[in-house]
């Protein structure tokens, strides 16, 4: 719990307080994929939250998973969010931690930013480490992000009559800019 | 040794003066040839694992070793080679880097580790593989890393990790990690997705150390712990209890640990010593061999117990830490004996008592010691001297006795003292005595009484109650249980025997070598069999059983069981052995002692490696694959080049190290060398079988046999379907080329035979005696009628022959010219049947065309031939044009006797016109009429 305490008061303080220089928060989009034999399934959302600080490195970043569209049925985001995921319970999907890489500028080209977080997905916390693509462009940090998502580590459970329909790892891609200031 | 002058006394005096303060353990060390390289790298890291090549780290890349040549391994290019760990699992040999990249080691490549989680981006200080599959990555800024189920996770400050730099990394029998840190010691684990950190803090100042290596001790379940300020701790991993080892006034600088044996290098004086556990004072461990005193900045002590030390200033040194030198040994020694801690060892001046850490005491001055003797029953010393009989100290009261010739002992130069049925056995220049062991005489055997000789130099009672006896210059005798004397060989001087681990007894044979004796014969083993020298100064049996022979460029082992020998020369400092020397002895396990000049050496000959040398293969190409053991390749043609590199290593003396090989079916017997890279160029096809050994000298091993198969296939135009394939295309082809062509030969060869018959046909029916009487009948009517007509008729007739034999040869001729033979052959059949018969020849319009020579003539022939030709019966023929022939057309009267006919003439015709143009002729009968129809023949 304390974590989401941690999560939260990164986020009260991104909202309450005036930004101050160390903070760079983000706004972008999310999308998953999950590619099994029998059907794939991607929803994306653009509503993906995410603040860094420069300073601690610590960040957070969190997406409310009631804004993913794009299932390929009405029932199928009823299952995602009901059988699998239980948004009623967990709204939103985080990842927080701290970076292990400084978030340096580097003349417009790409650095590779390595994080070591915590993913809260229903209701179970995993660890991982996760590389990241990192760029600035006209002064706003743009960062781009590339893994995949064991359902075993979360605990969430396939039935075997849709085993064929949903993969074991889901990919998800990030893209996330920088908020201006 | 005679002392010849006074100088040799005086060095000899400040020598045991000043070597007072260098007493204590020394070992031998070896400068190796890449020391220069190595200096020139800045070495980060050594790691060997069992048998196989030394690494080493350095800030420029690897450097693969193998005892006389070396390789150097590095990253792709743009990317820092600067290495800081090593270590093999078993599967993988990981390469950590400063930059925090790891690599895995495969061949002569370093292969970057694909992970998705990334590099580390800090220096990796420890990589280590626990029983539970977890590798674990210490680095120095990023703290612990773990790698497990295909996942890096990370264990830092933010887990409750007290620092993110990590010196060094050691894992228990657990498979619980310690690392050494600004703060102590921690220990870490990963059970069930949880981790676990537990600082080793117990009410010890071990939290206020920088501790900067570690070694865990198996033993005793320990760590090992070097902190910063010089001091050993000793961490319990049971209980965690610590204690420091180390004594405070020493300052170490470096820690290694080898099966319960800690290694510790002190800054202050760069000299070694040796920490044991168990609360023994520290010993001193001297560096010998050198010129220069190193400066040590790396050590290990491998498995093979070779302690390995870089220096800045020696580069590369290794000592066999088996060969414990002492450096307060009494010159030319010429025997030893150990009993409890004493050891006593005697040369020409006396008797005396050694120290690891003091100069010999003597004992019994001014002796020629040559033998000595345990009797344990009353711990007595049994000396046996060169001229002064046998001295007896007794241990524990230091009281000595005397025995010579005139107390009875059978002579006073006595070589050799044994105890064999309970009693004491002495022998000398005069026979073998038996004493018992209160000092009475039992019996004694001279040349006289069945011995080969008077003069023994040594006995030998073996485990299968034999007592032997060597002499000089008159072969073997041994003693059985009964006392019955057997005699092997005639003219050898034995100077000492051993008793294998099979219960062969082997002998020392000046000037010969060294044997063993099978069947009651002496089987020599000698420098043919792979025995490095021939002049070997005695034999001896260490504690598994295996032979020891000693010579003065070292010692061979031979493997009892295969007789593999292995030398141990020059790396273990005994390379200028006195040849003649006889000072060894067999303590309890696992100690033996040598003298060596003025030192002893306490040898401790643990065999936990193989006989022969590990044979690496560092690659096996044939053409562009590469080959495999154990699998059989199946190759192009093209891949007929066949390269194999390889390494045997044998760092104890690499220069003893050789190979053979054989390539089946090239190959018939094994070829020897010592080279390290075989070619084998443009093999034809077929299949191989490569083998290759390593060993010492000329022995090898065959179970350690490395094999490689491969088959050559054959080009494919070599192979056996294609070849079957061209065979058929080839003969599919001539057959039709013959079959045409005899089909055109025959068609040809038919139309000249058809050519031919009508030829004779006609001819035959121009002979015809016929047409030939009628001619005549009409000539014979015309010259009296009309001569001048019968005149033209003749003319006409030899026309009508002529034009016969003129055209008779051509396939075909002009209708014009046909016709105008045919206006003879008219005119005849006008001369002769009158107005009976009648031609009508309607040719006009007729385009140039040809025809078979008489066809006409014949068709006309025919009509006379077959038909009546009378007034009543006129024979009308008509020969017009009708579409594409000529047809002659005429009324049927047939003859009723009808001229004898071959019926060839018509027919021949048909299949000539059949041949020539394919058109055929048409033949068409009615009641009334007969008409034939010849086809065109286009010009």
């Amino acid at each position: 719990m304390n974590t989401i305490f941690l999560i939260w008061s990164i986020f009260y303080s991104l909202w309450i307080q005036p930004v101050s220089g160390s903070r760079i928060s983000f706004k972008g989009e999310v999308r998953f994929t999950s590619d099994a034999p029998l059907e794939v399934i991607s929803a994306s959302s653009d509503k993906l939250l995410g603040v860094i600080d420069h300073s601690t490195g610590d960040f957070a970043f969190s997406v409310k998973l009631k804004s993913f569209q794009g299932f390929n049925s009405a029932l199928q985001a009823e299952h995602f969010h009901e059988n699998y995921m239980r948004t009623a319970l967990y709204p939103n999907l985080t990842y927080s931690g701290k970076l292990l890489d400084k978030m340096e500028e580097n003349s417009s080209s790409i650095i590779e930013v390595r994080t070591k977080g915590k993913f809260y997905i229903n209701g179970v916390w995993s660890e991982r480490i996760l590389k990241h693509k990192a760029r600035k462009e006209k002064n706003r940090w743009i960062i781009e992000s590339d893994f995949k998502i064991k359902l075993d580590d979360h605990q969430i459970t396939i039935p075997k009559i849709v085993h064929k329909k949903i993969a074991e790892e889901i990919h998800i891609q990030i893209y996330a800019n920088q908020v201006k200031e | 040794m005679q002392i010849k002058s006074r100088n040799d006394i005086i060095i000899i005096i400040i020598i045991l003066l000043y070597s007072s303060f260098i007493y204590g353990q020394e070992y031998f060390f070896n400068s190796h040839p890449i020391s220069n390289e190595i200096a020139r790298k800045n070495p980060t890291c050594m790691y060997r694992k069992g048998q196989g090549y030394l690494y080493i780290g350095t800030r420029e890349g690897l450097i693969i070793y193998d005892g006389l040549n070396f390789e150097n391994v590095t990253r792709a290019k743009n990317t820092s080679s600067w290495i800081t760990h090593l270590y093999d699992d078993g599967k993988h040999f990981w390469v950590g880097f400063h930059d925090g990249a790891i690599c895995t080691l495969k061949g002569k490549e370093l292969i970057p580790w694909e992970i998705e989680e990334g590099w580390p981006g800090a220096p990796i200080t420890s990589i280590i593989k626990g029983t539970d599959e977890v590798l674990w990555i210490s680095t120095y800024g990023e703290g612990l890393y773990g790698y497990y189920n295909e996942r890096l996770f990370n264990i830092n400050t933010d887990d409750g990790l007290k620092s993110n730099d990590i010196y060094d990394m050691v894992i228990d029998e657990e498979s619980h990690v310690y690392i050494a840190t600004d703060f102590g010691v921690f220990m870490c684990s990963f059970e069930d997705q949880k981790k676990i950190i537990q600082p080793l803090h117990g009410d010890n100042s071990l939290n206020r150390e920088v501790i900067y290596q570690m070694r865990y001790n198996s033993v005793r379940n320990s760590i090992l712990c070097l902190a910063h300020s010089g001091i050993v701790y000793e961490i319990n991993v049971t209980d965690y209890e610590t204690r420091v080892i180390s004594e405070p006034n020493l300052n170490i600088d470096l820690i290694e640990n080898r099966s319960g044996q800690l290694w510790a290098l002190s800054s202050d004086s760069q000299e070694i010593c040796m920490i044991s556990a168990d609360s023994v004072p520290i010993q001193k461990a001297n560096i010998a061999g050198l010129e220069e005193k190193p400066e040590i900045t790396h050590m290990m002590y491998d498995n093979e117990n070779i302690l390995w030390l870089i220096c800045k200033n020696n580069g590369l040194i290794s000592a066999d830490g088996r060969f414990k030198l002492f450096s307060n040994g009494i010159p030319d020694a010429q025997a030893i004996i150990r009993i409890e801690d004493i050891i006593f060892c005697g040369n020409d001046q006396g008797l005396f008592r050694l120290y690891p850490d003091q100069k010999p005491e003597v004992l019994i001055n001014k002796i020629n010691v040559l033998t000595l003797f345990h009797e344990k029953s009353r711990n007595e010393l049994w000396i046996g001297t060169f001229g002064h009989g046998i001295f007896i100290y007794n241990i524990n009261s230091g009281r000595v006795s005397h025995y010579d010739e005139g107390d009875g002992l059978i002579n006073n130069n006595v070589f050799s003292i044994v105890q064999f049925l309970d009693d004491i056995w002495i022998s000398g220049l005069a026979g073998i005595q038996r004493w018992t062991t209160d000092k009475n005489i039992v019996s004694f055997w001279n040349k006289a009484t069945g011995l080969s000789s008077d003069y023994n130099y040594v006995l030998f009672p073996d485990n299968q109650g034999r007592l032997w006896v060597g002499s000089d210059g008159a072969g073997i005798n041994y003693f059985d249980k009964d006392l019955q004397i057997f005699k092997i060989g005639k003219d050898e001087t034995i100077t000492s025997f051993a008793e294998d681990g099979a219960g062969n007894i082997w002998y020392c044979a000046v000037d010969t070598g060294t044997g063993y004796i099978k069947n009651h014969k002496m089987i020599p083993f000698d420098t043919r069999k792979g025995l490095t020298e021939s002049h070997i100064s005695g034999v001896m049996s260490d504690f598994e059983g295996q032979i020891l022979v000693f010579h003065h460029t070292g010692i061979d082992q031979i493997n009892y069981q295969s007789h593999m020998v292995k030398v141990l020369g020059d790396h273990i400092g005994v390379r200028k052995w006195n040849q003649n020397i006889n000072a060894f002895h067999k303590y309890l396990p696992p100690f033996i002692y040598l003298t060596h000049h003025d030192d002893w050496i306490e040898f401790t000959p643990q065999e936990n490696n193989a006989f022969s040398p590990l044979l690496v293969i560092k690659n096996a190409f044939c053409g562009n694959s590469q080959l495999e053991d154990s699998s059989l390749h199946n190759l192009k043609h093209y891949d007929n080049d066949f390269v194999i590199e390889y390494s045997g290593i044998h760092f104890a003396n690499p220069n003893h190290v050789q190979y053979r090989y054989k390539l089946i079916p090239l190959d018939n017997d094994w070829r020897y060398t010592k080279d390290k890279k075989l070619y084998y160029k443009n093999l034809s096809p077929g299949t191989y079988h490569f083998s290759i050994q390593s060993g010492h000298n000329i022995t090898f091993d065959p179970s350690k046999t490395v094999q490689y198969s491969f088959t050559i296939r054959k080009p494919f135009w070599n192979t056996i379907p294609f070849f079957i394939l061209v065979l058929t295309v080839l003969s599919i082809s001539i057959y039709y080329y013959v079959h045409s062509k005899s089909r055109k030969d025959k068609y040809i060869k038919q139309i000249q035979t058809d050519q031919i018959k009508n030829q004779l046909d006609i001819l035959k029916s121009q002979i015809n005696p016929h047409f030939l009487f009628n001619s005549f009948n009409t000539l014979i009517s015309t010259i009296e009628r009309d001569p001048h007509k019968a005149v033209i008729f003749v003319e006409k007739l030899s026309d009508f022959y002529r034009n016969i034999l003129l055209y008779r040869d051509q396939d075909t001729i002009d209708l014009e010219e046909e016709m105008n033979i045919l206006q003879d052959y008219i005119f005849l059949l006008h001369q002769r049947f009158k107005d009976n018969i009648s031609i009508v020849i309607d040719l006009k319009d007729v385009p140039k065309t040809k025809v078979i020579p008489m066809t006409l003539q014949l068709l006309l022939e025919n009509a006379v031939k077959h038909n009546i030709i009378s007034t009543r019966y006129p024979l009308k023929i008509r020969i017009y044009v009708e579409g594409h022939y000529i047809v002659m057309n005429n009324r049927l009267h047939l003859k009723k006797n009808k001229e004898k006919s071959t019926q060839f003439g018509l027919h021949s015709l048909k299949k000539r016109y059949e041949n020539l143009c394919r058109r055929t002729i048409i033949v068409e009968e009615t009641d009334d009429y007969f008409t034939v129809k010849i086809p065109f023949i286009e010009a």
